[in-house]
C-alpha cells in the first residue's frame, strides 16, 4: 500500500483530489503535470481517491452532527440509534433532522428502504419521497428542495416568476409545470418527465426535457444522455408498479431493495442484462420475489444478508 | 460538428491524455485500451457541445481508467475466490457478502463516523454539503462568506482525517480485506 508517502505529497494529493471534481481545463492540465512529475505523486493519489471512493457506501448512513442541534436530543437520539442498530439492516425508522446552520430553515427528510413519504411544500407543490432516499427542504422557500440520493416524484405548481428548483448533487433541475421523477445515487442522476416541462442544469449547458422523455447523467465523465419515456413509467412506482424498457437489472434490483424494503443485487454476469417489462408489486413484500424471478427470467435466492438475482437455472436446489 | 469538435479534439489530445494514464499506472497496452473505449463511447454516444473541453476528456479517461481497474480486479478476485474455495460448481463464485464482510462495515461506519464527529464544526458541515450534497466548493464559499480557498481547507483537513483513519485501520488489521475490496489489488 502506497502509505509511505510523506505528508507533504498526501496533502498535495487531497488537494488536487479536492479541486479536481469541478476542475476546469487548466486544474486538469496542472493536475496531469504534477502526477507526471514524479511516481510518488501518483502512488499518493491513487490513495486517497481509493479512501474516497470507499467512504462512498458509507456516507449515506453517518449522521453530521451540528452543535445548535444538540438540544434536539430526543429525535437525535432515535435516529442515531437507529442508524447504527439498523441501517444496514433497514430497519431505520424514517427521521426528520432539522439543522440550524447554515440555513436555519433548512430540514432533512429520510425514508427507509421500503418506506414512503409525501411532503407538501405548498399547496400544488408535493414531493413523494421513495425508500432509502434522503432529501433537504427549507422552511421558508417552498420553492427550494435537494435530493441527496435515493428517487422522489414531484408534483410541482409552476410559478414563471418563482420556479422551483431542485438540487442534485451539483446539477440543478428547473420546471416548467411539471410532474418528474428523479433518482440520485452513485453519482448517478436519472430525471424523467411525465408532464410539462423541465430544463436541466440552467444557463450554458441546460438541457431541456419535455413529457415523454428522460436523462441519464453519470457525472463529469460522461454527457447527459436523453431518451424516450413512455409517460406512465413517470413515477409509477408510486402506485406500486415499475416499467421498464430495457433497464440493466441492477438497476431493477436497485428499485425492487427501495420499494420492498430488503436488500437485493443482481451477481455480476447478469447486472447488465436488459429487462423489459412491468412489474406489479402485488403488497406481499419480500415474498413476491422468488415469484418474481421467471418473469426476470433470473433465480432468486434468499441469503443471510438480502436477495440475490443469479442467473436462471443456477439456483441451488 | 454536431460534438462541437470534441472528437477531433480528443484526438488532438491523445498523447497527452496517454501520458496521463501512464502516469497513473497504465500498461501502455492498458492506456490504448482505454483510450479506444473512450473513443468508442464518444462515436456512440451522443455528446452536445462541452464548456472546458479538455477537463471534460481528462475526467471522463479518468473515470474509464477507474472502471478499467475495477474490472481487473474483480476478475483477479474472483479467480482468487475460485482459488479459495475451490468447491463451488462450474467455477461459479459465491457472491454473497459474508458475514465478516458485514461486520467489517459496520465497524468502518463506526470508524468514519467518529472521525467526522471529531472534526472542527464548521469543517463537517462543509464536508457534507461537499461530498455528500455534492454542492460545488464556489457556491459553499458564497453562501459561507469565507474564499473558496478557506472553502478547501476545511475540505483538506475532513480528508485528511478520513485518510488517517483508514490508515489506521488497516495496519491494524493487514490480512482484512476493504469493504469494496478493490483497492490497490492490482501491482503498480
Amino acid at each position: 500500500m502506497p502509505y509511505d508517502v510523506d505528508d507533504n505529497i498526501c496533502a498535495r494529493a487531497i488537494e488536487w483530489h479536492i479541486r479536481l471534481r469541478d476542475g476546469d481545463d487548466a486544474t486538469w492540465e496542472a493536475f496531469a503535470e504534477w502526477l507526471a512529475a514524479n511516481e510518488r505523486h501518483a502512488e499518493a493519489y491513487e490513495a486517497i481517491e481509493a479512501d474516497d471512493l470507499a467512504i462512498d457506501p458509507l456516507l449515506p448512513l453517518v449522521v453530521i452532527r451540528e452543535a445548535a442541534n444538540d438540544q434536539d436530543t430526543p429525535a437525535r437520539g432515535r435516529w442515531r440509534g437507529g442508524l447504527f442498530g439498523g441501517a444496514i439492516a433497514a430497519s431505520v425508522a424514517a427521521a426528520v433532522l432539522l439543522f440550524s446552520s447554515p440555513a436555519p430553515s433548512r430540514y432533512h427528510v429520510v425514508t427507509a428502504p421500503g418506506e414512503r413519504r409525501v411532503v407538501a411544500l405548498d399547496a400544488a407543490t408535493e414531493v413523494t419521497l421513495n425508500g432509502a432516499t434522503r432529501m433537504t427542504f427549507d422552511r421558508k422557500d417552498p420553492r427550494f428542495a435537494s435530493l441527496a440520493s435515493g428517487e422522489a416524484l414531484f408534483r410541482v405548481g409552476h410559478d414563471v416568476q418563482n420556479p422551483f428548483r431542485l438540487q442534485v448533487g451539483g446539477n440543478v433541475v428547473e420546471d416548467a409545470g411539471t410532474v418528474f421523477n428523479v433518482v440520485h445515487e452513485r453519482g448517478e442522476v436519472r430525471v424523467a418527465v411525465a408532464e410539462g416541462k423541465i430544463v436541466y442544469n440552467p444557463g450554458a449547458r441546460a438541457v431541456s426535457l419535455d413529457a415523454g422523455q428522460s436523462l441519464v447523467d453519470r457525472g463529469g465523465a460522461t454527457r447527459v444522455k436523453v431518451s424516450d419515456v413512455p409517460i406512465t413509467a413517470v413515477g409509477s412506482w408510486k402506485s406500486g408498479s415499475l416499467v421498464y424498457a430495457g433497464a440493466p437489472l441492477s438497476r431493477v434490483a436497485e428499485e425492487l431493495s427501495r420499494a420492498l424494503g430488503v436488500r437485493i443485487t443482481a451477481a455480476p454476469s447478469i447486472a447488465d442484462q436488459p429487462f423489459f417489462g412491468t412489474i406489479i408489486l402485488d403488497g406481499s413484500g419480500a415474498g413476491q420475489l422468488r415469484r418474481l424471478g421467471s418473469a426476470l427470467n433470473v433465480s432468486v435466492e434468499e441469503r443471510a444478508d438480502g436477495w440475490i438475482m443469479r442467473p436462471a437455472g443456477s439456483a441451488a436446489p | 460538428m454536431s460534438d462541437g469538435g470534441l472528437v477531433s479534439l480528443f484526438g488532438e489530445l491523445r498523447p497527452a491524455l496517454l501520458r496521463y494514464l501512464m502516469a497513473r499506472g497504465a500498461s501502455a497496452d492498458e492506456a490504448e485500451d482505454i483510450l479506444q473505449d473512450i473513443h468508442m463511447k464518444m462515436l456512440a454516444d451522443h455528446i452536445g457541445p462541452v464548456s472546458q473541453a479538455r477537463a471534460y476528456l481528462y475526467s471522463m479517461t479518468n473515470n474509464h481508467f477507474l472502471m478499467h481497474r475495477r474490472t481487473a480486479d474483480r476478475r483477479t478476485r474472483r479467480e482468487e475466490d475460485w482459488s479459495e474455495i475451490n468447491g463451488g460448481r462450474d467455477g461459479e463464485v459465491d457472491e454473497r457478502p459474508s458475514v465478516e464482510t458485514e461486520l467489517i462495515a459496520r465497524e468502518q461506519l463506526a470508524i468514519l463516523q467518529r472521525v467526522l464527529d471529531e472534526l472542527p464544526e464548521r469543517s463537517r458541515i462543509i464536508f457534507r454539503r461537499f461530498r455528500i450534497d455534492g454542492e460545488p466548493q464556489r457556491r459553499i464559499a458564497e453562501e459561507l462568506g469565507i474564499s473558496v480557498s478557506a472553502v478547501e481547507k476545511h475540505l483538506a483537513r475532513a480528508y485528511e482525517a478520513i485518510t488517517l483513519a483508514r490508515r489506521r485501520w488497516d495496519e491494524d488489521r493487514p490480512d482484512r480485506r476493504h469493504l469494496t475490496g478493490e483497492r490497490n489489488r492490482h501491482a503498480i
